[in-house]
């Protein structure tokens, strides 16, 4: 598949990227009223339709956070990509699961060393990221997204903050993390917090990987709940991020995938962690693919973009 | 960043009516009989397009829906041509809007025949089969021949939400809509016919489509 990359904000977004051909049925109404006969003078009837994909054919999509603390696309894109959640949507089954890797996963990165994963985007941008994990995981990744601090920052700023369920109680002074449990509205500068906590949180890099795919969820919940109460909620956030985001997703897959979004309940919206444990490599300490189950991993999760079960909190 | 602009009404009930009539006695819409409209990105049609059949091409809208407003999201900074951008753009949807309601509730051709299908003419044609299966809210519907006499456009209004790339492009428009007309029963009676809803469409080409819908029917008989 031919990648370009270009820039357009996507906001929060970062959930759901990803369309491509999909299904081979066009798309069925999602609240079908016309079958019953308009009555002269009964109730107003109502019906609503939007073009959400509905193919069998799984979509993935690589969401990106670069550790840069510069504005500069060149030094975002070749960053290192401390956040790595790989989402796999299935349109026929209006279900998606978020599949979360540890920052210093050991892998080969294609035509350099063995290194940590997040390595792979200061060596060749995202698309050697891309690449690597195509390779790792066997996986035909769809499209990439990736943003910045700053970026993700604003775009939570821009569409109001995140309703994000606090699993534990945070009070790390790195990353300024200081929360009880519990739902909470965070803004911008606190989603990036809660993002960024691992000194406290109770396994580490993975407890915060997990966290990270607990925001791209609530931002999913929160775009359904703010079209439901106005749809041009639809343009405020893809107009949200501004020029902080880089990706290869054509604004007209961008728009599908969003109305894709709106059609999957937020309960079958699952979270994974990729097995792994922690160990070292020389004196660097990384995280090693926990085998053969890894692979098996990504085996059930190439077939339909989907896994049947979510890693549990820590705790 | 909103504005308000403001457009001279529709025509008068009666002037719409002799228009429609010109355009019967003219020929109306020209039929073909399978045809599969093409228009859309590649990249998300559908691996199969639906065969509903639309004609070439139908006639210019004589309704003249009242453009209440236009607000304009912009992805950026607004570029220096955005108003300019936006004015145009949400003429053209107006008229988009225009010629579908024109087809789906007002061309006596169509609804004497309960043949709606140059009205999906401005449907994208991967959401054709969802608003074929609308017909009887999107239209005048299946029961028209049996029901109407005549059928007059009586007042409209538009509003519209364009969302412009960082060029002040528009990518796609969000127009919400109120379309009243006047329709005279077989029995004697008359009908109030309302529609109220929300479009989402898309620039295809050089005209503006829909891709999108939430509509309700507010129909009063009198």
């Amino acid at each position: 598949m031919k990648r370009k990359r270009w820039m357009i904000p996507l906001a929060a977004l970062t959930a759901w990227t990803v369309g491509g051909a999909l299904g081979t049925t066009p798309p069925k109404p999602q609240t079908a009223r016309a079958d019953v006969p308009v009555t002269i003078g009964a109730a107003s009837k109502r019906t609503e339709f939007f073009p959400a994909m509905t193919g069998s054919k799984p979509i993935f999509v690589l969401a990106l956070g670069s550790d840069s603390r510069s504005n500069e696309p060149d030094k975002v894109a070749h960053g290192h990509s401390d956040v790595m959640q790989l989402i796999g949507i299935n349109p026929a089954q209006h279900r998606a699961t978020i599949l979360g890797f540890h920052r210093d996963t050991w892998v080969q990165i294609p035509g350099h060393d063995k290194t940590r994963l997040n390595t792979a985007m200061v060596e060749g941008g995202p698309l050697l990221t891309v690449k690597t994990f195509e390779s790792v995981t066997h996986i035909p990744i769809d499209y990439y997204i990736l943003t910045s601090f700053k970026g993700w920052t604003d775009m939570v700023n821009q569409i109001g903050g995140l309703f994000v369920n606090i699993p534990y109680p945070e009070h790390d002074p790195y990353s300024k993390a200081f929360y009880k449990p519990g739902y909470q509205r965070l803004n911008g500068h606190n989603a990036q917090a809660f993002a960024r906590d691992r000194h406290d949180a109770p396994d580490g890099v993975y407890s915060r990987t997990l966290n990270q795919s607990r925001e791209l969820q609530a931002a999913q919940v929160g775009f359904q709940q703010q079209f439901e109460k106005d749809p041009v909620a639809l343009f405020k956030w893809v107009a949200a991020g501004l020029p902080d985001v880089q990706t290869d997703l054509p604004f007209s897959t961008l728009m599908s995938l969003a109305l894709t979004a709106l059609s999957i309940p937020p309960k079958n919206v699952n979270r994974v962690l990729v097995p792994a444990h922690s160990g070292f490599e020389g004196s660097a300490s990384v995280a090693f693919l926990t085998q053969p189950k890894a692979d098996q991993t990504f085996a059930d999760f190439r077939k339909d973009g989907l896994l049947n079960y979510s890693t549990p909190d820590p705790g | 960043m909103a504005r308000a602009t403001h457009r001279k009404s529709g025509r008068s009930s009666m002037w719409v009516a002799v228009v429609v009539l010109v355009v019967l006695a003219g020929g109306g819409v020209a039929f073909f009989l399978i045809r599969n409209d093409q228009a859309g990105n590649a990249q998300d049609r559908p691996g199969s397009s639906p065969t509903i059949t639309v004609p070439p091409s139908v006639a210019a809208a004589t309704i003249n829906f009242h453009l209440k407003q236009v607000t304009p999201t912009t992805i950026g900074n607004p570029g220096a041509n955005a108003d300019a951008s936006s004015t145009k753009a949400a003429d053209d949807v107006d008229k988009a809007l225009a010629q579908f309601y024109e087809q789906a509730f007002l061309t006596k051709e169509n609804w004497d025949q309960a043949d709606y299908s140059p009205a999906w003419a401005s449907v994208v044609p991967e959401s054709r089969a969802a608003a074929q299966h609308d017909e009887d809210l999107l239209t005048l519907g299946k029961d028209a021949p049996s029901t109407y006499s005549s059928v007059a456009f009586d007042s409209g209004d538009v509003s519209v939400q364009l969302l412009l790339d960082e060029n002040s492009q528009p990518k796609s428009a969000i127009a919400s809509v109120h379309f009243n007309a006047n329709a005279k029963e077989q029995s004697g009676g008359t009908t109030a016919v309302r529609s109220v809803g929300r479009y989402f469409l898309r620039p295809e080409g050089d005209k503006w489509m829909i891709y999108g819908y939430q509509v309700r029917r507010k129909d009063k008989q009198s």
